[in-house]
């Protein structure tokens, strides 16, 4: 009887092992830890690495509030990401929406990840998503979403002290854009020189380093 | 007596009905400028970022007091030269063609001084049309639209300066912009002191000085040994005030440059003044 018991909770345990390796219920926990944060507030500090764009830092604050209620308040002109970067939870919620593959582990930074892509069955605006999950505590490090309007943005997520709920300390995206370029007349910069060894299209970079986060429990 | 001067030079300055053309031209294109920003300023940045916006959302670019003033300040300070040189031009070479400079001649004060109270109203004019351009544009378009952070638009770059830094990059820019329209002033005045009628002088400086622009908008190779020998590539320096770290050397560079060429047209000027037989 003891043998039976011990072969049955070692099947069970060896189950619920294999149904946790599956990339969709990965993404599923993923989406399922995220869903405990009803709302949260925090300050922020964005950077704007764009290049044609020179400008200094802000300070602001950003919010959040299920189900996908997103704000960042800044005082002055900011670059901004046009995606929501928790809107991507959301996606991942709804397992039925989407196919997961899982493509094997890679490393960001110190963690292993597991790199899972995700390809909507309906034709969306969203083309493919790939998705860097730290084994065993189902928080993403890294995101890749492209999608018909906006190319790809990849987005880096970096925690810290909220180490026990899935929210980055910094995010770092990365976002196509083409070259700003106006007619010399236009901009009546005279004296100016053009630089002819610019590239057509680069990436240009947003840093969000949030601090002083308040959560509420949803 | 230079003071008795330069205040005679003033007085002749006020009572000339083509002092005001500046000051009228400069109100009514400001107030243009305002109207239309004010109605379609929205559209025009659109247009100007719109291939930014294809890839972010930006925020907070609503039009303000210190990005109208700027932009008028960038397209009026093309044009101001011009009004300067209607005045400065005529300065000299007017009251030869009209008789009086001989009248004035015979009273008992040097020629330096004559020169000297010429030039320093001719400056004090100069300084008249800043600060009225300052009051209007960038005054009157922060409290007509508040102020805020400004967009300086550039052939390859945005920089965009905080509002909270937009005062000191004003006032610097105005005072850069006053020195570049003293050496257009110092060089129209040389003009005026070669010639015997209004026209040459102030024809003659306006074509140069739309001259020395066109060669300095084209990216030409052949035109770049050249550029930085114009004085009109170091009248436009108050822009560099705008860039998101000044570069300081660069500017000290050309704000020496202006004032030398200002003492070469002033002194070029004394010289032809003192050595010229006006009795003929």
């Amino acid at each position: 009887m003891k043998i039976i018991r011990l072969i049955t909770l070692f099947l069970g345990f060896n189950m619920s092992v294999a149904i946790a390796q599956t990339p969709s219920t990965q993404l599923y926990q993923v989406a399922k830890e995220f869903g405990k944060i009803a709302s949260f507030n925090a300050n922020v500090k964005v950077q704007f690495l764009i290049p044609s764009v020179q400008m200094s830092d802000l300070t602001g604050t950003m919010s959040y509030a299920k189900p996908n209620k997103y704000n960042i308040h800044l005082t002055g002109i900011a670059f901004l990401p046009k995606q929501n970067p928790f809107e991507i939870y959301r996606l991942l919620a709804d397992t039925t929406q989407y196919t997961a593959i899982a493509q094997g582990n890679q490393n960001i930074g110190n963690h292993v990840c597991q790199l899972i892509t995700v390809l909507p069955f309906k034709q969306t605006d969203l083309m493919l998503a790939k998705f860097w999950v730290e084994t065993g505590t189902h928080m993403v490090h890294k995101t890749e979403v492209t999608t018909r309007e906006q190319g790809t943005v990849e987005t880096l997520y970096t925690y810290g002290a909220k180490v026990n709920w899935p929210l980055p300390d910094r995010l770092n995206v990365s976002v196509d854009m083409s070259r700003f370029q106006v007619p010399k007349m236009v901009s009546a910069d005279i004296n100016s020189v053009r630089k002819q060894s610019l590239p057509k299209s680069a990436k240009g970079k947003i840093i969000f380093n949030m601090s002083n986060y308040k959560i509420k429990r949803g | 007596m230079l003071l008795r001067l330069v205040a005679a030079e003033c007085y002749k300055l006020v009572k000339r009905p083509r002092s005001y053309i500046g000051l009228a031209a400069i109100t009514v294109i400001i107030m243009v400028i305002q109207m239309a920003l004010y109605a379609d300023g929205k559209r025009y940045w659109d247009f100007l970022t719109q291939s930014l916006s294809r890839s972010f959302e930006i925020t907070g670019l609503d039009f303000n007091g210190n990005m109208v003033g700027f932009i008028i300040l960038q397209t009026l300070i093309i044009q101001m030269p011009l009004l300067v040189a209607l005045i400065s031009g005529d300065i000299i070479s007017g009251e030869v063609q009209t008789g009086t400079l001989r009248m004035m001649l015979t009273r008992p004060v040097s020629r330096s001084q004559i020169i000297a109270a010429k030039f320093i109203a001719s400056e004090l004019y100069v300084l008249l049309l800043i600060v009225w351009m300052g009051i209007l544009a960038w005054l009157g378009s922060v409290w007509m639209f508040g102020s805020g952070d400004i967009v300086v638009l550039k052939s390859e770059e945005l920089v965009i300066i905080r509002n909270a830094e937009t005062t000191m990059r004003f006032l610097q820019a105005f005072f850069a912009a006053f020195l570049g329209l003293s050496v257009i002033n110092g060089f129209a005045f040389l003009l005026s002191a070669f010639s015997e009628n209004s026209i040459t002088p102030i024809v003659a400086g306006m074509s140069t000085i739309m001259l020395f622009t066109i060669i300095g908008t084209f990216d030409l190779p052949i035109f770049d040994a050249i550029k930085p020998w114009l004085f009109t590539t170091h009248t436009v320096i108050w822009r560099n005030f705008f860039d998101s770290v000044p570069d300081w050397n660069f500017i000290a560079q050309s704000l020496w440059v202006l004032l030398i060429y200002m003492a070469f047209f002033y002194f070029v000027a004394l010289w032809r003044f003192k050595t010229k037989d006006f009795t003929l």
